[in-house]
């Protein structure tokens, strides 16, 4: 049981890595930008949702804004900083997305404080047994969110028109162009629901810490970084897969190897083995 | 059908193509043939607007075709089998082909995929395989399948023959005399110029960018010297 307890607890974490590397990997898939200020919108995710939540004792309607709220800012960042330098050599628009997700860090500590929001109330505290195991409600909550979201991913993507639009493109946008497929809203439509994701990630982790902070977004962005080049650059299933088994090593790890390493040293020395293994990552393409 | 006037186009700062007048009669197949580096390939590329125009007009029917976006030629009837094909290779078969046919309802994407199967069953073969995986002639077919899918007005093919083996050139150019039998305008870019002559109306030649010699296919066939002398090419002795 023990086993099963702690495999659940890593498939939790992992869950958060994919909604937030899943993300990463959709706009490096198709735009070729190591989209650092990813992070940035996820921590704006989590501000969102305390602030909302705390205001108005909705979780459904901080939900909402969490989710919409950052997809359009991450819309809007597109528009402004990467939409004019997407012809410009691969490392101006990462420099631009670095000093972005710095700014961002920044404006959250004018905005918000140093210190952190917490929730009021929290939400999805109380501990939940299911199929004997004990998880909290947030812990629950969260792994339904992430099948919901990533599966339904996987449907507008395999099963619409806007999806097989999307899929050409980041095969070849020129060539998808001359089939009538408008490449903006395509890359709207990317980072639209990219955003959508880690700011999801990103109030879930508020509410699982009770803590939204200004700096809340940095270890994930490494983490997102190195997951997505575990997965494969550019592969949603292969990231898919690297955030769920970093997740899992990082469970079993902190019991086993908790008195040598911490957390994310666990984390870092799998994803270093691996790469050394398979430097390509273990996915590639689509 | 397609009329194009002083036409002159390239790449940032460099003009590829210059001044060129050439007109596709509606029906026909017109083969642009020449060199490497003749500016063949530019020149479809930027009928399909993928190739900044400098100067000049592309005409197709009464509409100016150079003013209108990218995105929206195919809905004005023009579609581009590109040179190396271009498919997306991570799609299946299926995939392929309701890209080609994005711009159209759905009710016209289904109608359209059965005339495509009908036409190369191979395809219906390997309907759920990724694209990437096929022959190359498959994907050939393919990619002029895919092109067939928007119901095109004119069909732009860029080295319909390059690295495909001789049984499946023939197949691929027996399907385009079928188009053409249909009523569908060609404009054919071939390096196999022998190929491209047996199945064209009429012939441009192209060199360095400019038109070097334009006329029917015919004549070009009758008189050898004509290709001889702008593109080198060598016919086998007429034996008796």
């Amino acid at each position: 049981m023990l086993y099963l307890e702690l495999f659940l607890q890593g498939l939790l974490q992992g869950s958060i890595y994919a909604l937030v590397a899943v993300g990463l990997t959709l706009v490096y898939g198709l735009l070729r930008i190591l989209h650092v200020a990813h992070a940035g919108l996820y921590t704006l995710g989590g501000y969102f949702g305390v602030l909302v939540f705390n205001s108005t004792g909705s979780l459904m309607l901080s939900g909402i804004v969490a989710m919409f709220g950052v997809g359009i800012l991450g819309v809007i960042i597109y528009r402004l900083c990467y939409e004019a330098i997407l012809d410009q050599p691969p490392y101006v628009p990462l420099i631009a997305s670095i000093g972005l997700f710095i700014a961002m860090e920044e404006l959250y500590r004018i905005l918000f404080g140093s210190y952190g929001i917490s929730y009021t109330n929290p939400p999805l505290q109380q501990m939940l047994p299911l199929g004997g195991m004990y998880l909290r409600e947030g812990e629950w909550v969260t792994i339904l969110v992430s099948i919901i979201l990533i599966g339904g991913l996987a449907w507008l993507s395999s099963r619409t028109r806007l999806g097989l639009a999307w899929r050409a493109t980041v095969t070849d946008p020129q060539m998808a162009e001359s089939f009538g497929i408008d490449p903006i809203r395509v890359r709207y439509f990317n980072f639209f629901i990219g955003s959508a994701l880690a700011g999801t990630a990103g109030m879930i982790v508020g509410i699982l810490n009770n803590l939204v902070e200004p700096t809340m977004g940095s270890v994930p962005s490494y983490k997102a970084l190195a997951i997505i080049v575990l997965g494969g650059l550019g592969s949603v299933r292969g990231t898919l897969v690297a955030a769920l088994m970093l997740g899992v090593v990082e469970s079993f790890g902190t019991i086993y190897l908790g008195n040598v390493l911490n957390r994310d040293a666990i984390a870092f020395v799998f994803l270093i083995l691996v790469l050394m293994v398979r430097p390509q990552g273990m996915f590639r393409g689509v | 059908m397609l009329k194009i006037n002083k036409l002159s186009c390239g790449y940032g700062s460099l003009t590829v193509v210059h001044e060129l007048d050439l007109n596709v009669s509606e029906g026909s197949i017109h083969a642009l043939v020449g060199a490497n580096g003749a500016g063949k390939s530019t020149t479809l590329m930027t009928i399909a607007g993928h190739v900044q125009v400098k100067s000049g007009s592309i005409m197709i029917g009464s509409e100016q075709l150079d003013q209108v976006p990218t995105k929206e030629r195919v809905r004005r009837g023009v579609a581009l089998v590109p040179e190396g094909r271009r498919l997306f290779s991570d799609l299946t078969v299926r995939d392929n082909l309701e890209v080609g046919g994005y711009s159209l309802p759905k009710e016209n994407i289904s109608r359209n995929l059965e005339r495509v199967l009908t036409m190369f069953p191979r395809l219906g073969e390997r309907i759920k395989q990724e694209s990437g995986l096929l022959s190359g002639g498959e994907q050939q077919m393919l990619a002029i399948g895919r092109a067939l899918m928007a119901e095109p007005k004119l069909l732009l093919l860029d080295e319909l023959s390059l690295g495909l083996m001789p049984r499946m050139v023939e197949d691929c150019y027996i399907a385009l005399q079928q188009l053409q039998s249909e009523g569908m305008t060609i404009l054919l870019v071939e390096q196999n110029t022998q190929q491209a002559l047996s199945a064209a109306d009429d012939v441009t030649v192209l060199e360095s960018g400019t038109v070097a010699w334009q006329g029917t296919a015919e004549k070009a066939r009758q008189d050898s010297s004509i290709i001889e002398a702008y593109i080198g090419l060598r016919r086998e002795p007429k034996t008796d």
